[in-house]
């Protein structure tokens, strides 16, 4: 077991940096890099936790009508099950499978049970980040009216630790059994097709509830006058949610401390029978899978003179980014996905409660006015929010890793580098703006000059963010990982913009707003928008090229 | 063609003297070795005279460009292969030599005729459409020297090339860069390997903690050594002391 505990230790000190930090922070060298991502992380958490809160306070509230305040805890640990197993996989199977620490781990005298679970401790403590974005603000909305003793605080504590270990079971069973089927050289399928299973649940899962939640009032009323009923009603398909929902509420109570002994045991039971068939299956799977097979076959003269045919410099730039990217599953799945899930969770609810009669009264909203422009300018803002959730520029110095020196050796400019990396991120931003127009043309039926206008201000609104996040990256960029994953999911550059985008997206909500009822001309209000945007992102645009050449020099690598 | 002057590179706030006061110049027509134990400052020179790490004193030049002043004509006049050769692993061999050739911007028929003859050579001709994350270290090794001779450049810089290649090939690369500084340009590289040094170096320079300590030809370093026969006694009598 001391084992298994040095190699947990040892696998949170490489992932997390920490001997890198003490190193730092014992030789005083450049402390404040850490100490502002430290800030910028609380700042985000703190937004985050914000937005939260409101609901968390609004469930209480509301779940206190009815007697049942509890409901706000039962929701927030559905939400946590759900995101952690969704996200959970992505990162579980870069984590087991395409860490390159693995191949150093694995040739060592050590069961592949203790391997395999001191990669899932990293990933748990990640998964324990995200879940306190739903647990705190529950727990101080819940407090706030309930208060606490110290067998609560013990219970929320327990229960708060364990939250996540079940999903993640869950997906670590799902990443274990298809490296068993599929054929080990095949990573890459791996990803993908987990990437699909995952998303198919979760949106099979997302229709499955909203199906569910019917219109029989009597019922309805039934489950809100039994104590936890509504609870029991919400926590039913999610295994553990309401035993860990009782053990908080009645925490020091004998059903509180049965409840809570439920909740642990069978997280318990999961992890063992996790590590048990981690025995089996991790080194099956995991043994050859970085041997990729070569074809080795002689190209033909055709072949040949169009694979060494000249390029200009940028193109050359342009298609190493792009290929790099499309080829990468981690990378292209996290830059498309999203947008890919996007309008499928927009539409899902008129279908999934038969609310196909609403879906056209929008289409009649939306032909009149201000409905009209409200709604091209919100497929404007969900087009801005792609941009900066597919983290192409924002990780772009970062994906490159340990082959920056071929950037930095190369006789380029830097600027071109950038510019480069910027058109690349601007072409990724076009393709996920593809189906949520689709979706758009398809559903809604908007007139040409509405999809024009969501489509042009969307794509100017991009600019800024994909700029700012380029700068970002190029200012503190992550060089060192040992696993694609960490250059994009657990890297910090990527949210900045998204947060810069959400204000950017408040900010002018209350314009549209402000606009709208002054009764300003469509035309007026899109051609605003338009020059708004364009000429913010075009100034930082330029201003992040300009900045490159110094922040390539800067970079030591 | 590759000078060093008073080079000198820190770490830890001045704590750790990586490269300290570094001068030398490597002419034309000359292969150069550099010599040193590990940790001695090798790699670090060789990132400083490559553009990737920044000098914290002295000047170092390629071919009359500063390579700190005019990076990008410095560069354009060097070829680089790092002592661990990672390219990128989701291009295929070819596509990384014709993005290397572009951003050279050598001209098609040269290019096409410079990599059917290095590919021939290092029999990677069948293997070059394949995805680099299928070859092994030797040929991503090979790979990598490939690109760092497309556009013929002035002063080719490797850190530890022998690594990796086999026996023939390894025989073939050294007669590649006698011909290439026998056309006027000049070889700088790192190794361990003292034997291939002595053979192959027209001048050879040892490094110790950053510090040059021998410098020139194989008989001038004799001179230096108390007349020690091998360049293996030599390399062990200078950096023991």
């Amino acid at each position: 077991m001391s084992m298994l505990f040095k190699l947990v230790v040892l696998n949170i000190k490489n992932t997390f940096g920490l001997s890198v930090l003490r190193d730092r922070i014992r030789k005083r060298e450049k402390i404040w890099q850490p100490l502002l991502m430290a800030l910028l992380l609380l700042y985000s958490f703190g937004v985050l936790s914000f937005m939260f809160s409101r609901l968390a306070s609004g469930l209480v509230m509301a779940g206190m009508q009815f007697g049942q305040p509890e409901i706000a805890f039962t929701i927030a640990i559905v939400a946590i099950q759900l995101v952690v197993l969704i996200m959970g996989l992505f990162l579980v199977i870069s984590t087991f499978y395409f860490s390159s620490d693995l191949s150093i781990l694995v040739p060592l005298p050590l069961r592949p049970s203790y391997i395999f679970t001191s990669k899932l401790a990293t990933v748990l403590i990640n998964e324990l980040l995200t879940a306190a974005f739903f647990f705190v603000p529950t727990v101080i909305a819940y407090t706030r009216f309930a208060g606490g003793n110290l067998v609560y605080w013990l219970t929320l504590l327990i229960v708060f630790l364990l939250v996540p270990m079940l999903p993640l079971a869950i997906a670590s069973v799902l990443a274990l059994g298809l490296m068993k089927v599929i054929n080990r050289r095949h990573r890459d399928t791996l990803m993908v097709i987990g990437s699909l299973i995952i998303v198919s649940l979760s949106l099979g899962l997302n229709f499955f509830i909203q199906a569910s939640v019917g219109d029989n009032p009597a019922a309805l009323e039934e489950i809100l006058a039994s104590r936890f009923g509504l609870i029991e009603t919400v926590g039913s398909r999610f295994p553990g949610s309401v035993w860990a929902t009782k053990a908080i509420a009645l925490a020091g109570t004998g059903e509180g401390w049965l409840n809570l002994g439920l909740f642990l045991a069978m997280t318990a039971v999961a992890m063992l029978l996790l590590m048990a068939l981690s025995e089996k299956l991790f080194y099956a799977g995991l043994i050859g899978g970085d041997e990729v097979s070569r074809k080795s076959k002689q190209l033909s003269q055709v072949q040949w003179e169009a694979q060494t045919s000249p390029g200009s410099v940028f193109a050359a730039l342009f298609w190493r980014e792009w290929k790099l990217f499309i080829r990468t599953p981690i990378f292209a799945l996290n830059g498309f996905l999203g947008a890919l899930v996007m309008p499928i969770a927009l539409i899902m609810p008129f279908f999934a409660q038969g609310r196909g009669g609403q879906l056209t009264e929008l289409m009649v909203l939306v032909h009149t006015e201000p409905g009209s422009t409200a709604l091209t300018l919100g497929v404007a803002a969900i087009i801005i929010l792609l941009g900066a959730m597919n983290t192409i520029a924002s990780t772009s110095i970062s994906r490159e890793g340990k082959l920056f020196y071929i950037s930095k050796m190369i006789p380029v400019p830097a600027e071109t580098q950038a510019r480069a990396k910027l058109t690349h991120a601007f072409v990724g931003t076009i393709i996920s703006a593809v189906p949520i127009t689709a979706f758009y043309i398809f559903f809604i039926k908007p007139s040409l000059i509405n999809v024009v206008a969501a489509v042009l201000i969307g794509l100017s609104g991009s600019l800024l963010g994909l700029a700012v996040g380029l700068y970002i990256d190029m200012r503190w960029p992550r060089l060192h990982w040992t696993n694609p994953q960490h250059a994009v999911k657990n890297n910090f550059n990527a949210v900045i913009p998204m947060f810069l985008e959400m204000a950017v997206l408040g900010g002018s909500a209350f314009l549209a707003y402000k606009l709208i009822a002054a009764q300003w001309s469509v035309y007026l209000i899109y051609t605003t928008f338009l020059a708004l945007f364009s000429i913010t992102g075009l100034i930082v645009f330029y201003l992040t090229v300009a900045a490159a050449e110094k922040r390539y020099h800067s970079l030591d690598v | 063609m590759l000078v060093f002057d008073q080079v000198s590179k820190s770490y830890k706030k001045g704590a750790v003297k990586a490269v300290d006061d570094l001068s030398l110049e490597v002419r034309p027509g000359e292969i150069f070795g550099f010599l040193g134990p590990n940790g001695a400052g090798k790699t670090t020179s060789i990132k400083m005279a490559v553009g990737l790490l920044r000098a914290d004193a002295g000047r170092i030049t390629i071919s009359g460009y500063d390579i700190a002043k005019e990076p990008l004509k410095a560069k354009a006049c060097l070829g680089y292969v790092p002592d661990n050769p990672d390219l990128y692993e989701r291009l295929t061999g070819l596509e990384y030599l014709n993005f290397i050739a572009d951003v050279y911007r050598v001209p098609a028929d040269v290019r096409r005729q410079r990599i059917s003859r290095m590919l021939e050579m290092f029999e990677l001709t069948n293997a070059v459409g394949d995805l680099i994350q299928s070859f092994s270290h030797g040929m991503q090794q090979k790979l990598a020297l490939t690109g760092a001779w497309l556009h013929d450049p002035d002063v080719l810089i490797l850190d530890e090339p022998m690594v990796g290649l086999d026996p023939r090939s390894a025989h073939l690369f050294k007669d590649l860069m006698r011909e290439h500084c026998d056309r006027g340009k000049t070889v700088f590289f790192s190794t361990h390997v003292l034997e291939v040094a002595e053979k192959l170096c027209d001048r050879i320079g040892i490094i110790k903690k950053g510090k040059l300590i021998a410098c020139g030809s194989m008989d001038e370093l004799r001179d230096q050594a108390k007349n020690q026969e091998s360049l293996e006694n030599i390399f062990l009598e200078l950096t023991e002391q």
